[in-house]
């Protein structure tokens, strides 16, 4: 890639046409303890609204750090993440909860649904979070998400789903508040590859045109859906660019 | 917020600890719960039971002894207060009603107790059914005893495993009344004219009779009897030579019939004849008005008798009752700390179990106070539950004592759940609310990334 020496300078992706930015990350960095290097450190990166980010790199090199901070469960040590305008750094936490409930929604490797109750309570959890009773258009919101992501309402056990159907019940949990962004970590890591294809193709389609999806992945079926794929090593953005298969599409 | 659905699947996820939990709270407050419940049945029991007993005269000795021979019905052997000493009360103007209690006889663990027919009406307030007795052949029974106007019966003497089935007096008593229930040990009391106790005993029988009777007393029963019990207290359990023959009962029951035809004793009842008067274990007083009550008592209070209030021996009964109490309630309260400090434990180490969960439902976008307030509950909700469970519990087990006390000594016992057993499962609830503000805050501080990266 000759592009590459071009690329490892994170700031040369806004030399491109810049039409509507959703995220600016300056300056960022990300140290534990004074004396060891940082976790991560970007200087500058913009991510447009409705583009899909695959994120790769190998075992601890930022990725899932990088996660946390933009979603604002982590503080940086230096830097601004700026949503939409708004540096949430400067966000009091109850704000950025807030504001993380309303703006993003998280996927997991590993689907974290709670067993105990039913898949569409598990889509329904997060209206637990705001008021005290559910009203008819979330619940309604909630039957057809599960409707979408193929796990029939009759289904009443969570943890007798197979794993790839607990990973849609997450995927729609994640869309209940219809959040512009989707966060996910490794979402296909622990799925078979049958799994993976479905969850992968839940993730994408339900996305919609609108919507930003980040997400970290060694699966290149994930990497492949990606419009952008960065690369992190040792907690530095070695790599930023347009899907080779979509620029091939699209060229 | 509703943290209800995660305090659910908290509750389901971990039941058979969460069963143990409640349960271990439940013991601990029924504990405490069922201490106070059955230490006030018994006050209020006592205190009932005492309730006709205004004052008490009797030989000097220990009150408490008195209380329990007269009151109770506990019988131990006690100094008898000579004729002279309370014969002379029937004509005081300041009592209302003064009776004799003799005790030592009973029928098959009903104490036979020797007394006025003024004194049954007294303590009956009106009988149930049938009259008082009126010769010393009939008795009149406590509303527990299993006999029946019209049934007949054996007395024998001394009580419970000194009782000898076969060493009876040879007396055949008439039932003809049974007073109502009073709700104190004497509902399982026999209730008999003194004069009959006095005539089993072969004593003086408290008025002059016709000269002569001493010829119709020749049985040998009567002179065994006479022999063993003449310079000896009444109430003594002294089973005494009784030669114990097998056909002594058969003798006996000749003896009685012999009784029944031409009986000496024609009277029943004050007033007595003071020369006549044999000693007996207590009398009981009810003095017309208050300040008669106190002159009652110090003009008894002599070298050779002594008068108290009942209700004031109670009161130091109850204080001894209330340090025994207070100890016992001492040792619940610290039962309960441990079963606090095992559960919250238990529930810290189940907190680690749960961080990732919560970690998860912070990056869904749950705020802090969400997870505290989920923590919370789930602890608050155990803590209530075994509370509640434990209140049941103690009552049903305060009741259970009761019952079976009141079936040992007839004295109503009604244990329930009082504004103290409310206050102590409260206070356990209360203690329960704060202490789990302890797990909720620690995961409520937990750093939600650590614990998501955390496997
Ligand atoms: N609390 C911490 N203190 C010190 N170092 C930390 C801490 N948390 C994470 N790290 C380090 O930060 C680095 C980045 O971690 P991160 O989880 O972001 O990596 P990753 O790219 O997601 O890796 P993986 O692919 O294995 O999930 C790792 O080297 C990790 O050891
Ligand atoms: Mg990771």
């Amino acid at each position: 890639m000759s592009a590459l020496s071009d690329l490892s300078m994170p700031s040369s992706n806004l030399s491109e046409p810049v039409s509507d930015v959703l995220l600016r990350i300056e300056e960022l960095s990300l140290h534990y303890g004074k004396n060891q290097p940082p976790v991560l450190q970007i200087g500058n990166l913009a991510i447009d609204r409705g583009q899909t980010v695959g994120i790769s790199g190998p075992s601890g090199s930022g990725k899932s750090s990088l996660l946390y901070l933009i979603s604002g469960l982590l503080k940086p040590s230096h830097g601004k993440i700026i949503w939409n305008g708004t540096d949430i750094t400067t966000l009091g936490e109850g704000e950025t909860d807030r504001w993380r409930r309303k703006s993003i929604g998280f996927v997991f490797q590993d689907f974290h649904l709670i067993d105990e109750v039913t898949p569409l309570d598990n889509v329904l959890i997060p209206a637990s979070f705001i008021g005290w009773r559910i009203n008819d258009a979330t619940r309604k919101r909630a039957h057809e998400l599960l409707d979408q992501v193929g796990v029939p309402l009759a289904r009443k056990s969570t943890s007798d789903l197979s794993r790839g159907e607990q990973q849609r019940v997450a995927i729609a949990r994640a869309l209940l508040f219809d959040p512009p962004v989707i966060l996910a970590d490794e979402p296909t890591a622990s799925l078979d590859d049958a799994a993976s294809k479905t969850a992968t193709e839940t993730l994408f389609s339900l996305a919609g045109s609108n919507r930003t999806i980040i997400t970290v992945s060694h699966d290149q079926d994930v990497i492949d859906r990606c419009g952008r794929v960065l690369r992190f090593d040792k907690g530095a953005l070695i790599d930023d660019s347009a899907n080779i298969k979509e620029k091939a599409e699209l060229a | 917020m509703n943290p209800f659905p995660i305090v659910m699947a908290s509750l389901k996820r971990h039941w058979i600890m969460n069963i143990l939990f409640v349960l271990l709270i439940a013991v601990a407050v029924a504990i405490g719960v069922g201490l106070t419940a059955q230490e006030r049945a018994l006050r209020q029991g006592s205190a009932q039971a005492a309730d006709k007993f205004d004052i008490l005269i009797a030989a000097p000795g220990s009150q408490t002894e008195i209380v329990m021979n007269s009151i109770f019905l506990q019988h131990s052997a006690i100094n008898l207060l000579d004729g002279p000493y309370w014969g002379k009360l029937f004509d005081d103007p300041r009592v209302e009603i003064a009776a004799p209690l003799a005790f030592g006889d009973s029928w098959k663990g009903h104490s036979i107790v020797g007394s006025t027919p003024q004194f049954v009406t007294y303590l009956s307030g009106g009988l149930a059914s049938g009259h008082v007795f009126e010769t010393i052949e009939q008795a009149v029974v406590g509303a527990a005893v299993p006999l029946a106007i019209g049934d007949e019966f054996e007395p024998s003497h001394g009580h419970g495993p000194e009782e000898v089935l076969d060493h009876h007096h040879g007396a055949e008593l008439h039932v003809v009344g049974k007073m109502q229930p009073t709700g104190t040990p004497w509902d399982s009391a026999i209730i008999v004219a003194v004069e009959q106790v006095w005539d089993l005993h072969a004593l003086p029988t408290g008025h002059h009779e016709p000269a002569g009777d001493e010829h119709d007393h020749d049985g040998s029963e009567a002179h065994e009897d006479h022999e063993d019990h003449e310079h000896e207290e009444a109430n003594t359990h002294d089973d005494g030579d009784h030669d114990h023959a097998t056909d002594h009962d058969e003798d006996a029951h000749d003896h009685a019939h012999e009784h029944d035809g031409d009986h000496h004793v024609t009277r029943i009842g004050p007033p007595f004849d003071l020369d006549e008067l044999p000693g007996v274990p207590a009398i009981v007083v009810r003095p017309k008005s208050v300040a008669a009550a106190y002159t009652i008592r110090s003009d008894y209070r002599t070298d050779h008798s002594t008068a108290f209030f009942p209700a004031e021996v109670l009161v130091e009964m109850y204080r001894l009752l209330g340090n025994a109490g207070s100890v016992m309630r001492a040792m619940a309260l610290g039962s309960q700390a441990l079963v606090v400090a095992a559960i919250l434990a238990a529930i810290l180490a189940l907190m680690q179990l749960y961080r990732k969960q919560f970690a998860v439902l912070r990056a869904l976008g749950a705020p802090r106070s969400y997870v505290f307030s989920a923590i919370w509950s789930y602890v608050s909700l155990l803590v209530i539950t075994g509370a509640i469970c434990g209140l049941g519990l103690g009552w049903m087990v305060a009741q259970s004592v009761s019952r079976i006390f009141t079936a040992e000594t007839g004295m109503a016992m009604q244990a329930s759940l009082g504004s103290s057993e409310l206050m102590l499962a409260g206070g356990f609830v209360i203690i329960g609310l704060i202490l789990a503000t302890l797990p909720a805050f620690l995961l409520y501080r937990r750093p939600v990334v650590s614990a998501l990266r955390g496997s």
